[in-house]
């Protein structure tokens, strides 16, 4: 059915899984429920998002990493009735500090917040989610004998639905790798000759590197991060098909692009959506020259503002610019400086913080903090405190204690600015 | 190879090779130092770490799963590198797969 890391999990198994969910207590009328999810166990995570999907749950999805204290506060913030930790039998009810929601049509839920207020809770139901696995399916127009082998994190909808969930709808067997080891990965690729990679840039371009003489690459499916023109090069010398896709919480996946042209080719949007460009007083008074502007993909249910700038085509692909707010791209794993910015506020003797991109050369973005303290704190301090309360990928890399945050014209504090100092100084 | 010998390997690639600025700053480094909660170093960095493990150090990494406990700390890591077999013993073999 699938298989993790060297590990194949065959029907048998994924079944006797269910037979053990349903004698857990908290398992037991599960309908309509929303529990919280944060398992590091890819093989525990599906056999059991699988399981809650047919008993009609909800379910909040959340990286396996996430302190326990965190996913507490998490679970009820979004109305579970309770939380599963690490382990299928690690249940914490929702003590009643918050209100229990059932949900009519079970969901799926991630949280997801931007640079202005609080963090959002997007649900998408399990109908939407078949429907764009449907017509994903169609746009990827892969057999099943294609070997998906997810590079990527099952806790999120990249690798879950499109890498695990899409796959096993078509009838292929997935290959989850959830082992750092890049020579297992390696090993995975020259047993599996007619596979796809699914991964963000970094990670593929570490693979290509590797399998150079090793192994041949077949096809490389990339997303979570715009991919720099220098990846894209080193890919394409690979000889392997390059695809691409492009998505947000809110939507699920936008577009596919079968067969890269450019780093930032988007490909086309999937059936259910249609995307432009929304419309600005600055158009062009130049004939031909498109100016780009922010995405906005509307399907029948919803019209999403992705917070990309891109530009649609005569074609109608659709292709990367820049993003448009203060969100941080670790890898892949998106961090809103708003919630890091919270945390730190809320340690003893912090009096001001702000959180702001920076960039390292490997994993694409770096979180960085600048920080005014009343006593005299360490950055390391501040470190622990975070990790306490974050799941690493979160916690600032650069930490700054200083007298004063600098301030625009306005009295306000500009990320933006922050960022620009910084890029000019390195 | 010494274990100090692998340790200075090690940060050289770290600065040199992954860019990063923590362990500059706080060579040479403790065997307690975390990788990933002291010098930052996630799944995708050490994805990259250990093929420069593999080119830099010319050490043969097994095709297999390791041991995430590996990562926890600089000293783990070392105790890892030290058991590696040279890389040019293994080059008949991997082909020969």
């Amino acid at each position: 059915m699938l298989q993790v890391n060297r590990n194949k999990i065959s029907v048998a198994e994924h079944e006797r899984n269910w037979h053990a969910y349903l004698r857990l207590p908290h398992l037991q009328k599960p309908q309509g429920k929303r529990f919280a999810l944060c398992i590091s166990d890819a093989a525990q995570l599906i056999s059991l998002v699988l399981f809650l999907k047919e008993h009609g749950s909800s379910i909040l999805l959340m990286h396996g990493g996430m302190p326990l204290e965190a996913a507490l506060t998490t679970s009820e913030g979004a109305g579970c009735a309770g939380l599963i930790y690490q382990e299928p039998a690690t249940y914490f009810a929702n003590n009643g500090s918050a209100a229990v929601i059932t949900d009519n049509k079970a969901k799926i839920y991630q949280f997801s917040s931007g640079t202005t207020g609080h963090p959002k809770l997007i649900g998408r139901s399990w109908d939407i989610i078949q429907d764009e696995i449907a017509s994903y399916n169609e746009a990827i127009g892969l057999s099943a004998e294609v070997v998906p082998i997810v590079l990527t994190p099952v806790t999120h909808s990249y690798g879950l639905l499109c890498g695990v969930l899409a796959s096993l709808a078509r009838g292929a067997e997935p290959i989850v790798v959830t082992n750092a080891n890049p020579k297992l990965t390696l090993a995975l690729i020259r047993d599996f000759p007619d596979h796809i990679v699914y991964g963000v840039p970094a990670q593929l371009q570490t693979i290509a590197a590797l399998s150079h003489g090793q192994a041949k690459l077949n096809k490389l499916m990339s997303s979570g991060m715009p991919m720099s023109v220098r990846a894209f090069e080193q890919l394409g010398q690979t000889g392997s098909k390059l695809l691409q896709q492009y998505g947000c919480s809110e939507a699920g996946c936008i577009s596919l692009s079968t067969g890269m042209r450019s780093a930032h080719d988007l490909g086309l949007p999937l059936r259910k959506w249609k995307v432009s460009v929304a419309s600005t007083e600055g158009e062009s008074l130049m004939k031909g020259t498109r100016t780009p502007a922010e995405l906005v993909a509307e399907s029948a249910e919803l019209t999403v503002r992705t917070g990309d700038l891109g530009l649609v085509h005569a074609d109608g692909t659709l292709t990367y610019v820049s993003r448009l707010d203060d969100v941080i791209n670790v890898g892949g794993l998106k961090v809103y400086p708003l919630e890091v910015e919270a945390v730190i506020a809320a340690m003893p003797g912090i009096r001001e913080n702000v959180i702001y991109r920076g960039n390292h050369p490997i994993a694409g973005d770096k979180v960085r903090c600048m920080a005014v303290a009343e006593e005299k704190i360490q950055p390391e301090s501040v470190r622990e405190w975070c990790l306490k309360r974050l799941p690493a990928y979160k916690v600032p890399l650069e930490i700054t204690l200083v007298s004063e945050i600098p301030k625009g014209a306005t009295g306000k504090i500009s990320r933006r600015q922050l960022e620009l100092e910084e890029a000019v100084q390195c | 190879m010494l274990r100090t010998e692998v340790k200075q390997k090690l940060e050289q690639l770290l600065i040199y090779r992954l860019e990063s600025e923590t362990v500059r700053k706080l060579q040479p480094l403790e065997e307690s130092i975390r990788l990933n909660e002291d010098l930052y170093l996630d799944s995708v960095m050490i994805l990259q770490m250990i093929v420069f493990i593999e080119e830099d150090m010319r050490l043969f990494v097994p095709e297999d799963e390791v041991d995430p406990s590996i990562f926890g700390t600089v000293g783990s890591l070392l105790d890892f590198i030290i058991k590696l077999e040279p890389l040019d013993l293994n080059v008949a073999g991997d082909l020969g797969r």
